[in-house]
């Protein structure tokens, strides 16, 4: 992590990331850190079934500027121990439709990312926090609340290649 | 640090979360690593669960050994399984499932080819809702969570509602 000055944002989500929830994430292997630069965490999430033939796992990028309010913006990533710590990739496709929809190409600057309502980047697009209030971020949520949405969109696309390799 | 939060292996205690059935209340405790009796002897401490079954989260089996890993979420039910009903455009389809099985597990079954069968598509869309509610179960909780354990039982809908076009 870099020599940044702990703000109270940084706390609140190291704190988070010490949790119990989150460190059984990690340990049952659905998610890892890969880094912190402060105001950027860079998580890895890998959906693998229980016979473990089937395994896709995908590097995602979380902005946290004054976390928890307002939340990460996600971005889909390919983590990298560069200089930038690596890069965004381009969009996928093919690939499980919600998948697909989720890690597209759209918008621009605070309004882009993934397009989910959990997105700080397009909770407001369309309306989208006040009618997915399931989905949407607000400041009582954990940042495991974050890797389980992103756990969900692994898997689909796990689960979508794995039925093409069928 | 994050290798301080991701790597800690904080002494020798293992971080448990024990949520029971659909109690709103979540216990967290620490126990010595390998000590799976004191485990079950906080899950069944609470008054009508002396007789429960220990699962961890998403497992199929009773817990066996809690290991020496650093956290880990258990559910305390006192069914050894949950019998899900879903319904879908005027069919219904059963499976039983641990109670531990989260709802991530169920809609996967649900959609897939033991389920409804549902394309690429729809299967983006689904999602299981409780009948007469507004809000789809959040993926990640548990199914027991939701099957008290006078039946054991739970039905779902399995609803393609776009809830973000309201």
């Amino acid at each position: 992590m870099d020599e940044a000055e702990e703000t109270p944002g940084m706390q609140t989500l190291m704190a988070q990331l010490d949790s119990i929830r989150f460190l059984a994430g990690v340990e049952e292997g659905r998610w890892q850190v890969l880094s912190i630069h402060w105001p950027y965490l860079y998580v890895r999430v890998r959906f693998s079934s229980e016979a473990g033939e089937l395994s896709f796992g995908h590097d995602f990028r979380l902005e946290c500027s004054g976390y928890p309010d307002p939340g990460p913006f996600v971005e889909r990533w390919r983590y990298a121990e560069d200089a930038q710590h690596g890069e965004r990739p381009a969009a996928p496709s093919p690939g499980a439709p919600g998948f697909v929809e989720a890690m597209k190409e759209w918008g621009s600057g605070a309004e882009s990312g993934i397009y989910r309502a959990w997105n700080r980047g397009a909770s407001l697009h369309n309306d989208w926090s006040r009618k997915r209030p399931d989905e949407a971020w607000n400041r009582t949520r954990n940042i495991t609340f974050i890797m389980e949405q992103l756990y969900a969109l692994v898997a689909e696309q796990a689960i979508w290649l794995a039925s093409r390799a069928a | 640090m994050v290798e301080a939060v991701t790597q800690d292996s904080r002494g020798k205690k293992v971080r448990v979360e024990l949520e029971f059935e659909t109690l709103p209340d979540v216990k967290a405790v620490e126990v010595e690593k390998n000590d799976t009796g004191a485990v079950i002897t906080v899950a069944r401490s609470v008054t009508g669960f002396e007789n429960a079954h220990v699962f961890e989260r998403d497992g199929d089996e009773v817990l066996k050994e809690i290991g020496d890993r650093r956290a880990v979420t258990l559910l305390v039910h006192r069914c050894r399984h949950i019998t899900v009903d879903v319904r879908y455009d005027g069919e219904t389809k059963q499976r039983k499932f641990s109670p531990a099985v989260t709802v991530l597990r169920v809609l996967h079954w649900a959609v897939g080819k033991n389920g409804f069968k549902l394309d690429d598509n729809a299967a983006a869309k689904a999602n299981l809702i409780l009948p007469g509610t507004e809000q789809p179960l959040p993926k990640d909780t548990m199914i027991g969570r939701y099957a008290p354990h006078s039946g054991c039982a739970v039905t779902l809908d399995l609803t393609l509602k776009d809830f973000t076009n309201g």
